[in-house]
């Protein structure tokens, strides 16, 4: 606690800086399955998509089309033609492009209609019905998940106090809870915004919907609870308990439900198709880099919270005393 | 064995008051009856799908559960009879003799309900009778396992009455949520099948909830 | 508003990151409300 070296906390707003920054900008790119999926499914639309440019056959300027061809490989490894109207600049020292482009039906070939980007480096997945918005999962997870791990530590110093009896561990409970009613509201928030837009309302009563919504009511009952207890030890004792027992119940809703049960997210049920976005083996490497990166962030900056909200308290208990 | 007697005694005690006193009884069923008439009021024979039906079932039984069973631990409270109790026997007694009491209760009230329901409501027809009484059969055990270490916890807070359905819900809410599914598909004909998860996280959560309970009642009664 | 959002869906993002710092500005600006209380008794 004398500790007031502060230089992990620069570096805690660097990092989650960097790694928000990162997951804004960072392009979403697609391949050419994803361009045959839109294809299939009679959706022909331009979506930016990343090719390696096969310099071994030189483009070519083809005067019919009035169009340059090259031959260009996705990270798929899947090959196409494409048609070009004109070389950006850097076309030839360059091994990969960015670009928006659809798939052309009379030239069996891709059309390039716009150049966004000469040799663009990581990008980021596309998943259909998502695009841009696919980003939330850096931001809106690392809530969810918070508001978890608050709970588990709002209930390990609940555990704490039951077997040691020192108030200091109820005051670090209560604050914990705090933070993680907290991080509950910003989820739901975060969550209920992206929903509108992609799912059409606010709510929509899907499993883990209801999950992040029983979190919401279990921290206002811990909080209602104690509010309703003056004696210290009496509240700081039943208010432990009442996590512990919340605690036990509440995978039965963040781990079992909705998985069991059909529905909107990621992993239910009936989840055959957005396998790439959450389960564990499918999430594409860099977005599990920026994902744990931020989550680690975010759980450093809850440490730092919690540090400052605890010595808060402590202050307040001491002028109590003296007062 | 010791403690066989005292849940016994304990159980028989509640017992006895609430035979002389009809408090549970006499509320409880009054408090039934009006909800049941509101529903009808104003479902005014309307034809409602099975999920709805399977719904408003577990509405009343939820709220029927609210209204009687906070009583447990904030009668003896109030009576002042807490401390003879803890004089009398050690708190796994106490918790399981008032757990006991709990679940003949409800069990008794939900078999009250669904008899006034299929009576009341014409349209409600169980298809599986059997799994139909299981799902309610191991819903009243939940239902009385939650709401009494919730009795014994707000016993000893201010402003008991709002606090406990506060404080039921979100821990009822897996079991509700498992119920109604259950009773939907148990009203709808269903193969059992289909509602073994359900039946599944019933089973779970009464062992979860009795164990978390039984580790935890000592905290809350002893002062 | 809504039209905009939803045809520029990397806003919707944006204001996502920005719920996010209100939300952690809200906290701190009511510990800075507790603290002030705690410098006035003294």
């Amino acid at each position: 606690m004398k500790s007031t070296s502060s230089w992990w906390k620069y570096l805690l707003l660097v990092w989650i800086a960097v790694w928000s920054a990162v997951g804004i900008i960072l392009p979403i790119a697609g391949n050419l399955a994803d361009l045959a999926y839109l294809k299939q499914v009679n959706a022909p639309g331009e979506i930016r998509i990343k090719v390696d440019i096969d310099h071994s056959q030189p483009a070519e300027f083809d005067r019919e089309e009035g169009m340059f061809v090259f031959q260009g490989t996705d990270a798929g490894g899947r090959k196409a033609t494409f048609y070009i109207p004109s070389k950006p600049e850097g076309f030839d020292r360059a091994t990969s492009l960015l670009v928006e482009a659809r798939y052309d039906e009379e030239r069996h070939g891709v059309r390039v209609c716009q150049v966004v980007d000469v040799d663009p480096g990581l990008t980021l997945p596309y998943i259909p019905g998502l695009e841009e918005r696919a980003r939330i999962i850096f931001f809106h997870v690392p809530m969810a998940w918070m508001t978890v791990i608050a709970f588990l530590v709002s209930m390990w110093y609940g555990i704490a106090y039951l077997r040691k009896h020192d108030l200091e561990d109820d005051m670090k409970s209560a604050n914990a809870a705090g933070l993680g009613l907290l991080f509950c509201l910003l989820a739901t928030i975060t969550g209920s915004i992206w929903a509108k837009f992609n799912w059409g309302s606010f709510w929509n009563w899907d499993p883990r919907e209801t999950s992040i919504f029983v979190l919401l009511l279990i921290y206002g009952a811990f909080f209602a609870l104690r509010s309703a207890i003056e004696v210290e030890e009496k509240r700081a004792r039943l208010s432990a308990v009442y996590t512990i027992l919340a605690f036990v119940t509440v995978p039965f809703f963040i781990f079992i439900m909705p998985r069991i049960l059909p529905g909107l997210h990621p992993g239910s049920a009936d989840d055959t198709s957005s396998g790439p976005v959450m389960s564990a083996g499918g999430l594409n490497a860099v977005m599990r880099v920026i994902l744990y990166s931020l989550l680690a962030g975010f759980i450093a900056l809850f440490a730092w919270l919690m540090n400052i909200r605890n010595r808060v308290s402590r202050l307040l208990v001491r002028t109590d005393f003296e007062a | 064995m010791k403690t066989m007697r005292a849940v016994w005694a304990i159980f028989l005690k509640d017992v006895r008051s609430e035979v002389r006193t009809r408090y549970a009884v006499n509320a409880l069923l009054m408090f039934v009856i009006t909800t049941l008439a509101v529903i009808m009021f104003s479902l005014a024979g309307e034809v409602i799908s099975a999920s709805a039906q399977a719904g408003i079932l577990w509405v009343v039984m939820f709220f029927a559960a609210m209204s009687g069973l906070s009583r447990s631990f904030v009668s003896e409270e109030e009576r002042g009879t807490t401390f003879t109790l803890q004089l009398c026997s050690g708190p796994l007694g106490v918790y399981f003799g008032k757990l006991l009491f709990n679940i003949v209760l409800v069990i008794l009230l939900n078999i009250v309900i669904v008899l006034l329901y299929l009576i009341t409501m014409d349209q409600f027809v169980i298809s599986q009778p059997g799994l139909f009484w299981l799902v309610i059969f191991l819903g009243s055990l939940g239902l009385a396992a939650s709401t009494t270490i919730i009795a014994a916890i707000i016993a000893k807070a201010s402003s008991k009455g709002t606090l406990f359905p506060v404080l039921s819900f979100p821990i009822l809410l897996p079991l509700l949520m498992a119920g109604i599914d259950a009773t939907k598909l148990a009203v709808e004909d269903n193969v059992w099948d289909a509602a073994w998860p359900n039946l599944q996280i019933l089973g779970a959560y009464i062992v979860v909830v009795i164990t978390a309970s039984y580790m935890l009642f000592d905290y809350v009664w002893k002062d | 508003m809504y039209e905009f959002l939803s045809e520029n869906s990397l806003y919707v993002v944006m204001v996502i990151v920005v719920v996010i710092w209100a939300g952690f500005f809200f906290y701190l600006f009511r510990l800075d409300r507790k603290l002030h209380k705690i410098e006035e008794q003294r």
